[in-house]
């Protein structure tokens, strides 16, 4: 292993994030080469004088003021919650209401395009024609007025 | 049954804001002293925190119970850091990670009163190794002080970085190497002491 491969893997050896055998063979590295053990000794240093540094103490009354500015957030996205489900209750209302009122007209529109034929007139109609088809028959037949608006 | 649902939500929502706080007033101080380390002042470090912690808030949802609520806060307070960063427009948008295409190099910083921290690095020079943290890039920062001072393994940095392990170890790597550089050239008898002391 040469110097400029070894002081590439000289973090990850000091952190113990470095595979058995590669650590084994930065650390033959290590014993061979002045320099790069220097190195690897600085970056250690550095490791524990970090891990060394005093714990940070929170200032006064941030829990607090953390609890204070969560609590805005949900005041803020609060309206929107509340009117969600009371406007998906009135559209639902509005939709029922509508569609009861279509169904209401549908007889009415009905009857004004269809009105009703009665069974009787069906019967004649069928044999009147029976009767014209025959060629046998005594003769043209003679069909009750407006029958040809039927 | 629409306002029995929408009452039952209700009460999970308050649950679950009550849960929130619960895990928020255990962690906090933890989570202080990662942003104090990342940010270098007090001020920023609070306004760093109440961001994280309002982000925190409003994913609640997406948190899994089964994982510690500090690392999680830990992760969405490091990409509310770059996020700080990149609003104030000091944070370079090429790759620190990798060799350029065109020539492979890699930028190494040589002129420190070009810091993307500087204003972090003139409120700190009570401490020479915080002052040389915001000499640092802050994504190399943000690895250093993960490994160094939070104790994270590679794995834990690249989840709450959301990148490969491989970059985490060449970020701690590049980041040591600037931290180094640093404190050599303004606190040189500091680097004696520190290896003097191993």
């Amino acid at each position: 292993m040469n110097c400029r491969n070894a002081q590439a893997k000289l973090s990850a050896l000091v952190d113990g994030e470095l595979p058995g055998r590669e650590a084994l063979l930065v650390r033959e590295h290590l014993l061979r080469c002045p320099r790069c053990a220097q190195e690897w000794r600085a970056l250690r240093g550095l490791k524990l004088a970090m891990g060394q540094l005093p714990d940070v103490e929170p200032p006064e009354g941030l829990e607090e003021r953390l609890l204070a500015a969560v609590r805005r957030e949900k005041e803020a996205s609060r309206p929107i919650r509340l009117w969600l489900p009371a406007a998906a209750a009135a559209v639902a209302a509005c939709a029922t209401l509508a569609l009861l009122n279509l169904r209401a007209d549908e007889p009415a529109v009905a009857s004004k395009t269809l009105p009703p034929v009665p069974a009787s007139f069906e019967v004649d109609r069928d044999q009147a024609y029976v009767a014209a088809s025959d060629p046998f028959g005594p003769g043209p037949v003679v069909l009750a007025a407006g029958y040809g608006r039927r | 049954m629409a306002f029995a649902i929408a009452r039952d939500g209700n009460v999970a929502r308050t649950l679950d804001r009550e849960h929130f706080e619960r895990l928020l007033r255990e962690s906090y101080r933890q989570a202080y002293a990662l942003a104090y380390r990342l940010t270098g002042n007090a001020a920023d470090a609070e306004d760093l925190l109440q961001d994280a912690a309002i982000r925190a808030y409003r994913f609640f949802h997406q948190y899994d119970p089964e994982l510690p609520f500090g690392k999680w806060l830990a992760k969405i307070l490091c990409n509310a850091n770059v996020d700080r960063i990149r609003r104030r427009g000091r944070l370079r948008t090429t790759s620190l990670d990798q060799p350029s295409e065109a020539g492979g190099h890699v930028p190494e910083v040589a002129d420190w009163n070009s810091l993307p921290d500087r204003a972090m690095v003139e409120e700190s020079v009570s401490d020479p190794l915080q002052e040389g943290l915001a000499a640092v890039r802050p994504e190399f920062r943000t690895a250093v002080v993960l490994a160094d001072i939070e104790g994270m393994e590679y794995e834990e940095i690249a989840q709450t970085m959301g990148t490969s392990v491989g970059t985490v170890r060449s970020r701690i790597h590049r980041g040591r190497k600037q931290l180094r550089r640093y404190l050599l050239e303004k606190f040189p008898d500091f680097v004696a002491r520190m290896v003097d002391e191993l």
